[in-house]
């Protein structure tokens, strides 16, 4: 959909990277050529808990090619978390490089280098190492109990001061609310009590973590990372390897997908220490293997909803009592606990009583990090299903219910002033909300009314459909940052340079698109250099769904500045008042004297002619909101009732994310994210042996889907327009992974009346469950 | 460097003689030796010079070089022979890159829990040409069944008379790339309307290949109006072991379902 | 060891590992547009043309092949002289983060090879072997069948 105002915005342009990536010349950080680089392969835990006796790396360093082996013994001793978030981060700093003790299967122990992969991983074998073993915790109930093993010691600490209890295997802790719950309780006619659990997943990113490093000719130390956040990766490297931030310089290259799993500083300070202590290039590049078990998944999270109900829907109150999985280490513990409360309840803005209640508990599994819906995801698959619940026992039809209950424009929610990232929040109020226009688009396309609640059936198979709503954030408000500068060229092109960081998302396109339209070019005029250290401004990096609202805010403010000093060139270029001048198609004209100049002679009268000077500016933006995009997602699925087997028919999603930039680009992290969606509703599940080892850490195990396994896939982008937003915009990146799951789950209620609490829904899920129905029956 | 040596044979009587050295492991597509462990290989033998992949229909004999693909074998089938149990069977094996290089030798021989080939090969009741010191016909039935004959000999065909039947093939997974649980290959003889002769092959279940000869015998003589779904499942006898993330039970529950539903998919096929 | 193979229309010599996969080989000389993404036959990344099929080339033996043909996404089409294929999943936004896109491409290449007017059930079949994470494929097989209508017309 054009919007007529504008000339670049809201167009599908076509990515900007795109013909680079898809003749394979734009290049990966595995793509650049090191000459003289040394290999390292990671040697982990076998133990799920464990103290490291001894490492006897003796037969290792014999063999020929083997440069060194870093463990414990030759590391810096710093406490950090890997959590790839501002300063100071809200995760726990509860994590060494290398540590004395590991802590779930798959920690690090060692880390071998060496002149080429084949010797790195032939010697890695060859590494002997004794452990004291110890207890293991693995039950996240059990994780407070006192007399539950021990994970981390009282050395451990948040450096913003948050609850963290190490002795209790608390790594973060959120209680609050408002209102009066026994008040609550005594006006519902109904309590409704439901426990729902979410899942460990994994971003499975294509391209896996990949780090190249080296030493510059002037003996700066240059990080080429696959990373979603360049800038606390300078930082972060600096403190734990205690090098300069001045001597460091971050490229992040083409990334081949994040979704959270880069948001984590987890190899570069490796590949940094083995630079800084040899003098030579490093790689590390992760197996697939590892990308499961070693990097970071999303945190499971067991989530019990308590709600009191009037008979007409009214909710009296509602109770949300959510126990994270942290694993080992606490990365992203507190905040994405955090949104599980505060990018949900806010939704339901008409309760009066509320409390959320909300730990995250260290375990001796995987390790819990961010990823796309960042304990949103977790939380909807609750509410969502409850609500479900809530309206069958009401009989009150599911649309109607939401659309009469969920926030609107002009209004707020007492959450989003409780609740923050980690600590309070802010108080705003939500000035764009399309939801029910999203919820009519979706219940028409699938036939809500033709098919709710009939069980229509063919032989062994009965159809159900279902809905799930969901909104997420712009950015982190009063948190996130991100900048931009411009220069202009004499032939009227542009340079933005911008911190923000594009992950396979877009978001050079999208900025510069922003650019362009500010300035009255062609796309093609904007030459765009995104996350260089060195080269470009500050951007907190790719999360949080903040890069179009925040640093698109940013560019936007920055081509303005540029704009103004275009026209004031042109004003005495052409001596008109600056107030008369109009900038059309990269030209400065007065209406009324028909003058005019053009961008080449205004940048080459402002190089070359008078009052020389370089037309460039920086701007960057903060923000003190952070406007939700919203969402609502159908499906319809096809139940087997002899076997369980659910076959997804079609999905439908329609959004509300502001003024889409690129309404072609936006579509596409709606589709991505419901497919996401729809692999962790379906196949996606860690499977852990008894001793606490992941087993199905490879493709051939841990399914996702393909082509041929998708069903119809619809996307609307709805039109809508955020008045705080660069240009109306909002975010897409993140919410369309929040609904698929839910919906599929009230889908299959509605075929076969089984309630699922637990994804994935795999056939003999769904079986038992309905089996168990007929026994009890 | 790897210490691994490569042989790359011209003749067959070279490669057989050079295969009785228990370390010297053939190659065929390679796209499972690829991913083992090197440890227990001294040398690799390229099977790709041999020209072993002719395929031929002479008479009323198909026969297949074991070099030949599963794509060759789709290619050939196709169009004429597209409800052939081997193109229904093959026709989603694997992945279509994978496809182009598992050859039906290493496959036949490998023969893992997964294999799309081992089900309709034994519906065919086909025959493997084994080079060796004496070329040595045997049914594969036979060959899986002897494991000494599956460590020492070069598969260097297949073959399989060629007859006019109906057939099915399921697999069972969880996406479209993934390698099934178990697979089940229906192959049916027809008189007119009635089945003559029905073979049944259940892989992946607890006994690995398993021909289902209740579920045959039930079936001879029968037609689709006297064929009951729960009665066809409840003839299936069969057990699974157990493996990460899948209840023995349930397995065995879904396939009977499956068989039962492959046999009457197969008779309405055409 | 060492071996001479067709990429790309020249002939290259290549210096190898006995046990090195063809992806490695290539990479280290320099294709790096076949992309490392599972190296078990899963995800698609690595495909290239091996005698005008498409092959995962994490499978296959560099030790195996003499004189064959290869063809990667670069050598199907370049940032200035784009194939067809590649300019309609410029268009129909099916590049997102890029990285399974050279394999998606060879995959789709040898599918209107073989299959010039494939339905869309042809094409998620086609596609079958290449994993992508970005995209959830919509517009990836959109722009399949958008170089298919280019194509024929310009046939
Ligand atoms: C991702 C993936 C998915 C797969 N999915 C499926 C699936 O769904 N269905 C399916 O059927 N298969 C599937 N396979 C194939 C299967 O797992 C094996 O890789 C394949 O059967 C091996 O065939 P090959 O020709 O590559 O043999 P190789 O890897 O070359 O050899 C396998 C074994 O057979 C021996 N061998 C090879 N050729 C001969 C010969 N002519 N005579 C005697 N011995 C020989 C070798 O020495 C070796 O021990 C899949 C493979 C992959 C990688
Ligand atoms: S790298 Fe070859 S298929 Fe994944
Ligand atoms: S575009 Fe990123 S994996 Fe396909």
């Amino acid at each position: 959909m054009m919007n007529k105002k504008y000339s670049s915005i809201g167009k599908d342009e076509k990515k900007i990277d795109a013909l680079a990536l898809a003749t394979g010349s734009r290049r990966f950080v595995d793509d650049f050529e090191l000459k003289h680089c040394l290999h390292c392969k990671l040697i982990y835990s076998p133990h799920a808990f464990a103290e490291i006796l001894e490492i006897d790396d003796s037969a290792a360093r014999a063999m020929g090619g083997v440069v060194d082996v870093l463990s414990y013994k030759n590391t810096p001793q710093i406490l950090h978390t890997s959590a790839g978030q501002g300063f100071p981060e809200p995760s726990p700093y509860d994590q060494y490089l290398f540590d004395k003790t590991v802590r779930f299967v798959g920690d690090r122990v060692a880390m071998l280098v060496a002149e080429s992969p084949v010797i790195a991983e032939a010697a890695a074998k060859k590494i002997k190492v004794r452990y004291r073993l110890r207890e293991p915790l693995f039950d996240p109930e059990k994780a407070m109990d006192a007399d539950a093993p021990k994970l981390h010691g009282a050395e451990c600490y948040t450096p913003i001061g948050a609850s963290y209890d190490p002795q209790r295997n608390l790594a973060a802790e959120v209680d609050l609310g408002f209102g009066d719950l026994k008040q609550g309780e005594s006006d519902a006619d109904l309590i409704i009590d439901k426990t729902y659990r979410a899942h460990y997943g994994s971003h499975c990113a294509i391209e896996p973590h990949s780090v190249k490093t080296y030493f510059d000719e002037e003996g700066r130390l240059v990080i080429l990372a696959s990373t979603q956040v360049p800038f606390h990766v300078r930082r972060i490297v600096s403190r734990v390897c205690e090098f300069p931030i001045a001597k460091i310089r971050v490229i992040k290259p083409r990334i081949g997908g994040g979704f959270g799993g880069k948001q984590e500083v987890l190899l570069e300070p490796l590949a940094a220490l083995v630079t800084l202590r040899h003098k030579r290039p490093a790689r590390i590049v992760l197996s697939r293997e590892e990308v499961f078990q070693n990097s970071r998944t999303r945190h499971p999270v067991r989530v019990r909803l308590r709600t009191g109900v009037k008979k007409d829907g009214r909710i009296t109150f509602l109770e949300m009592d959510s126990l994270l999985n942290s694993g080992a280490y606490g990365s992203h513990a507190l905040t994405v606990l955090s949104n599980c409360g505060s990018k949900v309840l806010p939704l339901l803005n008409k309760i009066d009583h509320l409390h959320f209640l909300g730990r995250s508990v260290y375990t001796n599994l995987p390790v819990g990090g961010a990823y796309r819906g960042y304990g949103a995801t977790q939380g909807y698959f609750a509410l969502n299903q409850h609500l479900d619940i809530l309206c069958r026992e009401l009989d009150l039809d599911l649309p109607e219910y939401l659309k009469k209950n969920h926030i609107r424009e002009g209004e707020t929610s007492r959450v989003f002033e409780a609740l923050g990232e980690g600590k309070t929040g802010v108080r705003q109020y939500v000035n764009s909300c399309k939801l029910d226009e999203c919820i009519d688009i979706c219940t028409r396309e699938i036939g809500w009314y033709e098919k709710h609640g009939k069980r229509i059936r063919q032989d062994d198979k009965v159809r159900g459909v279902g809905l799930a709503v969901a909104m997420q954030g712009s950015g982190i408000p009063l948190v996130d940052m991100g900048a931009a500068s411009i220069k202009m060229n004499e032939d009227g092109s542009f340079n933005l340079d911008i911190g923000a960081t594009d992950i396979g998302t877009g978001s050079d396109t999208i900025l510069a698109q922003i650019a362009a339209e500010v300035l009255n070019v062609d796309l093609a005029a904007m030459i765009v250099l995104s996350s260089d250290t060195d080269r470009t401004p500050f951007d907190v990096g790719a999360y949080a769904s903040s890069t179009t609202y925040v640093s698109g805010r940013a560019v936007r403010k920055c081509a303005e500045k540029i704009r103004d000093q275009i026209i004031a060139v042109a004003a005495e270029m052409l001596d008109v008042p600056a107030g008369k001048l109009q900038l059309a198609h990269a030209t400065a004209e007065d209406p009324e004297s028909g003058k005019r100049a053009d961008y080449p002679e205004i940048c080459r009268y402002a190089m070359y002619t008078a009052n020389q000077f370089q037309i460039h500016a920086v701007a960057s933006e903060f923000v003190e909101e952070s406007p939700p995009p919203f969402l609502a997602q159908t499906v319809e699925v096809e139940v087997d009732t002899r076997t369980g087997a659910v076959k997804l028919l079609k999905l439908v999603s329609a959004v509300d994310c502001g003024q889409a930039i690129n309404p072609r680009l936006a579509e596409g992290q709606i589709e991505g994210a419901a497919v996401n969606g729809i692999s962790y509703a379906m196949t996606e599940e860690y499977l852990f042996s008894p001793n606490g080892s992941m087993i199905n850490k490879n493709f051939k195990n841990y399914k996702i889907p393909t082509a041929a396994d998708l069903p119809e896939i619809k996307t609307f982008v709805v039109p809508s327009h955020e008045p705080s937003g660069p240009f109306g915009a909002k975010s897409a990146g993140e919410i369309g992974i929040n609904c698929p799951m839910p919906a599929i789950a009230n889908a299959i209620f509605d075929a076969v009346g089984i309630r699922l609490f637990e994804a994935p829904f795999t056939p003999e899920k769904v079986y038992k469950a309905m089996f168990a129905q007929k026994d009890s029956q | 460097m790897t210490k691994i040596h490569w042989h790359y044979p011209n003749s067959l009587d070279e490669a057989v003689l050079l295969l009785r050295d228990p370390r010297i492991r053939a190659v065929g597509g390679g796209t499972d030796l690829i991913k083992r462990p090197l440890s227990t290989v001294g040398a690799f033998l390229s099977l790709w010079g041999l020209n072993l992949n002719a395929i031929d229909l002479r008479g009323d004999t198909w026969s297949f070089g074991s070099m030949c693909t599963y794509a060759d074998v789709l290619k050939v089938l196709e169009p004429e022979h597209s409800g052939h149990v081997l193109y229904r069977s093959l026709l989603h094996a694997a992945n279509t890159p994978c496809r182009n290089r598992i050859t039906l030798g290493g496959s036949a021989a490998f023969a893992p829990r997964w294999s799309d080939l081992a089900g309709p090969l034994l519906a065919l009741e086909a025959d493997v040409h084994l080079g060796g010191d004496k070329e040595e016909t045997v049914p594969y039935a036979r060959y899986l069944q002897h494991s000494e004959l599956r460590k020492k000999a070069l598969i260097t065909g297949i073959s399989f008379l060629n007859f006019a039947h109906r057939a099915a093939h399921y697999r069972e997974v969880r996406t479209h790339n993934d390698m099934p649980q178990f697979t089940i290959t229906v192959l049916l003889k027809m008189q007119n309307s009635d089945i003559r002769e029905a073979r049944i092959i259940l892989v992946g279940s607890e006994a690995r290949f398993l021909r289902l000869e209740k579920l045959e015998s039930h079936l001879r003589g029968k037609r689709r109006a006297q064929l009951d779904a729960d009665a066809l499942a409840a003839l299936v006898e069969v057990t699974f072991k157990s493996r990460p993330g899948f209840d023995p039970d349930y397995l065995a529950h879904k396939a009977k379902t499956e068989s039962a539903r492959c046999v009457i998919s197969a008779l309405e096929s055409r | 060891m060492k071996r001479t193979l067709n990429i790309n229309r020249k002939d290259i010599e290549l210096r190898f590992d006995p046990a090195e996969s063809l992806l490695h080989t290539l990479r280290n000389h320099g294709y790096t547009e076949v992309k490392s993404g599972c190296e078990e036959g899963e995800c698609g990344a690595c495909l290239v043309l091996l005698n005008g099929k498409a092959v995962n080339s994490c499978l296959i033996f560099t030790s195996s092949l003499n004189g064959d043909r290869i063809l990667t996404a670069a050598g199907i089409g370049t940032l200035h002289e784009p194939h067809v294929i590649q300019q309609a999943f410029v268009d129909c936004g099916a590049v997102q983060c890029g990285f399974c896109t050279p394999g998606m491409v060879i995959a789709s290449y040898a599918l209107l090879q073989e299959n010039p007017e494939p339905t869309e059930a042809e094409v998620r079949r086609a596609l079958s072997g290449n994993l992508c994470r970005c995209t959830g494929y919509v517009k990836i097989v959109e722009a399949v069948l958008c170089a298919a209508e280019r194509l024929k017309s310009e046939r």
